[in-house]
């Protein structure tokens, strides 16, 4: 492992490229986080989906010749469906059983959606990603980077979705419900309220983002059937840094782990000191945040 | 508190427990037996033997690829004894070839080990070895059988292409035709060489040149790093970024290539080993232009190669770039105006400036015939079992109306002189390893096409 | 319990151990190869049975401990020519630590956290640990380690028999080693801290060091199963220890249920021998197997969340069973409550 002689001259073209990073994990994360804060369930099949829905719009759009937004359109209306059956079939059933079992059925979605897209579409053939936003972009001033304006999209989407559903949850009914189903179901239950609507709900709109998320995410990274799953476990660790239920921090934490994956390669021949970089970032936010007598947590 | 029955249970336990172990003793024994010679006169030996398989397996399974070819093995010439020493450095030796002969006028079964799943796509090379077969099946057969080839799919797996290949083994496959099993390729032809099972055509890793069962078609990878070290002064590469791929079958092309720098006087600016699975491609870019390198030289996959070309379009950077198997159609569309002027290399005829090459015509021709999904993604791996193929039933021709058996085919291929397959130099065999496919054409993309502009340069 | 279910127990054993050893013998090389794969698997599913059925801890990371093993044997034996069974000994112990490692962390988790860990050091191992250019001299870079194999006093194991019914010995020793921990003093203690760890501790039981216990084993039973089949393949590079095949595996214990030790052996003939059926009786793509393993843990952990051998096991049982021990077998069943799969 050698030391480039590069370094520091690099640091302000590695920021922005960082950034763009933590923007993609950023717009993974919120899905999750939703989900989660209102079920209690991390959901591992969150890449899956957003991977499957992706196809959808593939399908649609570059197999079928129909414009981006259409694909992007039926991309989310096959996520939101997607939420539906895991919740309605293999989470309800499960109501008052431990959270961990629901959390294995997530991986058995992960297996199943990514032999099922591997099936239809291929594992390994070629796909083209959906286009959306041009690939063409800028040269940010002070930097020698160009910032395609597919990568800026991507940013702000993240920053506005997650915007978009922290307003949500504070400021309308539905949010209110969630907001009290997420707290105490029991209680939320005495209010009236539809505690398996509002999961339901949650899982719909958390797998439609992770549709959104896909479609854009794709044209950025190599799109086949495993790639976006693992994109979503990077950002897991995002969410973690965010007690996965806090969207600002959440977001915070993609920027952050987006930066520290892309640091290293100022100083580092080698992809592998990022990997470690994200490894600890892991271990910290598990051992910080999630240790014993931390701020208590709803997890079951 | 025990019961009678208890006592019977525990008592049958145990007799079946000691029973079986000393059934099984006896068995280990049987099969321990090592035979010292093997007399390859027999008309009737079974389809595999296991015994000479183990015993060559022993010396050929500690052996490092590295072997030059040294002290030639067994292959084609009937009587020999099989050695059981394998001094390291040297060729592993072959297993005994079987003299089971297919019946007449039946089905020639060959078998192939491709990652059919997984991240690389080895699909379009089994259905071009099927497609020639196709080919040769609708027009009668050779010598009146038909061939069928059977495949396995390893899925990036060494463990699963070895399991692959005692499954295609049990099935009584002849020979192994066109095989291309990336993380697994290495240990199974060393594999099938002990097991006396012959292997045309392949990925072009080390042992496939090294070992007397197996008989190649284009160049090994290690000489694709020569060529592309040796070439880069043509191109006026002064101080190149080498770009190299995370998967372990292209080790010897990055020692190559530096070694082939360093003999012309070249000093890399560095050496990056990226993963299959490296979303973005800017921090490279960016590095590669501070460092003040001239050039790319990169050893990737098609997918990764797209991201670069991605990378480098958008930072509007453009060193020049010389790269090996970029002239895949299907990813060339990806490629976009980054890749233009890209310089590459071909042991094969390059198709997309010869299609109307008589050679190159019958390739494409016959996949868009039977396999017309898999035209966009023919590569110099579909090209080079093309090649593989022709070669086979080349030899399976020559044997005529004798009985095909592995022991025939291995003679058969040796006998192989000057063959001319359309797409490469003319091929050559005999006995001991064989290597016989040295030389390259340069070529260059150009608005999106690639071009040949050279004649053969050989290595 | 009753002699009568002791009877049935030992004969199946017995049975089974008989049939394992001379089935194989009337097989082909190539099914005697998957029969020694498929009690390699049997390990790796066995040391989910420890830390999942014994402690209720969950690992999504159990190939990484396989390949702690498999990598140090084929740099050991493949690098520095050490003896195969010093290099075994060294990476099973290895294996072992790098276990407690892990469990030392999981100790302050939970197991949606563990679940995270766990994960986090598959990919670890993934990106970094196995990848070219980091640690080569583990990892054997850009090329794979080619370890030969070995005899086992004075008998080769070349032959795809002898190696099989080694790999089974193996298996059979290891499965004696946790019916051990499950029946012994150690095995009752360790249910207990799967089924409440605040009544564990008040009793007295010293939680962190049976955890770690747990972990050590696990692993060195995985780091073992690696050390056999990096001899197996004579071949040793990370495309057959990567995390896909981690998941893979978690969701087979599960299926075949975590609780039981025989499972172990279910799993793993399962795992190698369900695929090759699916390509011997159809020809459908391998693709279809993944997608099996998916949709059986989801459809088990919806309908019989304690895993399939052990549903089995109870109805043979209970057909077994005297009708007057009945309220023994509701205790029986009381620690079931808990689907074994996520205590």
């Amino acid at each position: 492992m050698t030391i480039a002689a590069a370094g520091i001259s690099l640091l302000p073209g590695l920021t922005v490229i960082g950034i763009v990073l933590g923007g993609i994990y950023a717009l993974a994360a919120i899905g999750l986080v939703l989900i989660y804060r209102v079920s209690g369930v991390l959901n591992f099949a969150h890449g899956a989906v957003a991977m499957f829905s992706t196809f959808i719009a593939y399908q649609v759009s570059v197999q079928s010749g129909l414009p981006g937004w259409i694909g992007l359109l039926a991309a989310i209306a096959a996520g939101i469906a997607m939420g539906f059956v895991i919740e309605r079939f293999t989470m309800r059933p499960l109501t008052g059983k431990p959270v961990l079992t629901k959390v294995v059925i997530t991986i058995g979605w992960l297996i199943v959606l990514q032999a099922a897209a591997a099936l239809i579409w291929k594992a390994n053939a070629y796909h083209r990603a959906v286009k959306l936003v041009s690939k063409s972009g800028f040269r940010l001033t002070g930097t020698s980077v160009v910032v395609g304006y597919d990568q800026l999209t991507t940013v702000l989407v993240a920053l506005g979705l997650a915007l978009a559903t922290a307003a949500v949850l504070k400021y309308t009914t539905l949010g209110a419900s969630m907001r009290a189903v997420a707290d105490d179901p029991e209680a939320a239950r005495l209010w009236g309220i539809s505690v398996n609507r509002v999961t339901a709900a949650s899982w719909m709109v958390g797998s439609g983002m992770a549709a959104i998320a896909g479609v854009l995410i794709t044209p950025l990274i190599n799109f086949d059937t495993f790639s976006l799953t693992l994109v979503v476990i990077d950002a897991f660790v995002a969410a973690l840094i965010g007690r996965l239920t806090s969207l600002p921090f959440a977001v915070l934490g993609a920027f952050i782990l987006g930066l520290v994956q892309t640091y290293p390669t100022a100083f580092f021949n080698n992809s592998g000191m990022h990997e470690v970089a994200t490894f600890a970032l892991l271990l910290v936010a598990l051992a910080v945040l999630f240790r014993p007598g931390a701020r208590k947590l709803r997890v079951a | 508190m025990t019961s009678v029955r208890e006592r019977i249970a525990i008592v049958f336990m145990t007799v079946s427990v000691i029973a079986t172990l000393a059934l099984g003793g006896a068995v280990i024994h049987e099969l321990n037996r090592k035979p010292t010679t093997v007399a390859a006169n027999g008309t009737s030996a079974a389809a595999t033997s296991p015994e000479a398989g183990a015993a060559a397996d022993q010396s050929a399974s500690g052996q490092a690829a590295a072997g030059t070819a040294g002290s030639a093995g067994a292959a084609g010439s009937a009587g020999q004894t099989v050695s059981h020493g394998g001094s390291a450095g040297s060729a592993a030796p072959a297993g005994q070839l079987s003299n089971t002969a297919v019946a007449s006028g039946g089905v020639i079964t060959v078998g192939g080990v491709y990652d059919e799943t997984g991240p690389f796509d080895a699909t379009v090379e089994r259905d071009t070895v099927k497609a020639y077969f196709n080919k040769v099946n609708d027009a009668g057969g050779v010598n009146g059988h038909k061939l069928q080839l059977l495949d396995c799919d390893s899925g990036y797996d060494p463990s699963r292409a070895h399991q692959c290949t005692q499954r295609l083994l049990s099935q009584g496959v002849l020979a192994m035709v066109g095989p291309l099993s990336v993380s697994g390729e290495e240990p199974e032809t060393q594999f099938l060489n002990s097991q006396g099972v012959p292997m045309i055509g392949g990925l072009g890793v080390p042992s496939e040149f090294n070992v007397p069962l197996s008989w190649q078609v284009t160049a090994s990878l290690t000489r694709y790093g020569t060529a592309m070290g040796t070439h880069a002064k043509d191109l006026g590469i002064k101080a190149p970024e080498v770009l190299i791929i995370n998967a372990n079958f292209i080790a010897p092309v990055k020692d190559a290539i530096l070694a082939g720098l360093h003999a012309q006087g070249i000093k890399e600016k560095g050496v990056d080993i990226v993963d299959a699975t490296k979303p973005d491609y800017t921090d490279i870019a960016l590095k590669t232009s501070s460092e003040g390198a001239d050039s790319i030289i990169a050893g990737l996959d098609p997918f990764s190669y797209a991201r670069l070309f991605q990378a480098l379009d958008r930072q509007n950077f453009h060193p020049k770039l010389l790269g090996l198997g970029l002239d895949k159609a299907s990813a060339n569309k990806s490629y976009g105006a980054a890749a233009n002027n890209a310089e590459s290399l071909t042991p094969l005829l390059e198709p997309w400036d010869h299609h109307n090459d008589p050679g190159v015509a019958d390739y494409e021709g016959t996949v868009r015939k039977y396999f017309p999904n898999q035209v966009a993604a023919l590569d110099v791996y579909s090209e080079g079992d093309w090649v593989a193929a022709e070669l086979f039933v080349e030899a399976v021709k020559r044997i005529g109306n004798a009985p095909v058996t592995r022991q025939s085919l291995a003679t058969a291929l040796n006998a192989v002189s000057n063959f001319n397959s359309g797409l490469t130099v003319p091929l050559s065999y005999g006995a001991g390893p064989h290597d016989p496919n040295h030389c390259f054409q340069w070529i260059k993309n150009q608005g999106g096409n690639w071009s040949t502009y050279s004649g053969w340069n050989c290595f | 319990m009753t002699s009568d279910l002791r009877l049935v127990r030992w004969t199946a054993v017995g049975v089974g151990v008989a049939l394992g050893v001379l089935i194989p013998a009337l097989l082909s090389d190539f099914l005697r190869t998957l029969a020694a794969d498929a009690a390699i698997a049997g390990l790796i599913v066995l040391s989910l049975v420890v830390l999942t059925g014994l402690v209720g801890q969950i690992s999504f990371c159990q190939y990484s401990f396989a390949a702690i093993g498999a990598f140090t044997v084929g740099s050991l034996v493949a690098g520095h020519h050490w003896d195969f069974w010093l290099a075994l000994v060294v990476g099973v112990v290895f294996a072992a630590v790098v276990g407690v490692l892990v469990g030392f962390v999981a100790l302050r988790l939970s197991g949606l956290f563990l679940a995270i860990l766990t994960i986090g050091v598959a990919l670890f191992f993934d990106r970094f640990v196995l990848a070219a250019g980091n640690w080569n001299s583990f990892s054997g870079g850009l090329s794979s380690w080619r370890p030969g194999r070995p005899s086992f006093f004075g008998i080769g194991l070349h032959g795809e028999y002898a190696f099989y019914l080694f790999a089974f010995g193996v298996l059979l020793a290891a499965c004696l080693l946790v019916w051990n921990l499950r029946t012994g003093k150690t095995g009752r203690v360790l249910r207990a801290v799967r089924e409440s760890e605040v009544a564990a501790s008040t009793v007295g039981l010293n939680l962190t060091a049976w955890k770690l216990t747990a972990f050590g084993i696990s692993a060195a039973l995985a780091g073992l199963a690696g050390a056999l089949a990096a001899v197996r393949v004579g071949s040793v590079s990370p495309g057959s220890y990567d995390f896909l095949h981690s998941i893979s595996i978690a969701a087979i214990a599960i299926v075949a249920g975590a609780g039981s030790i025989a499972s172990a052996a279910a799993g793993g003939i399962f795992l190698i021998f369900g695929r090759e059926a699916l390509i011997d009786w159809t020809s459908l793509s391998t693709q279809w197997f993944d997608l099996i393993i998916g949709a059986g843990l989801i459809f088990q952990l919806v309908y019989a969340p304690d895993g399939a051998v052990v549903d089995i096991e109870r109805r043979v049982m209970r057909r077994l069973r005297p009708p007057k021990h009945l309220p023994r077998e509701a205790e029986q069943r009381a620690p079931d409550k808990v689907p074994a799969a996520v205590g």
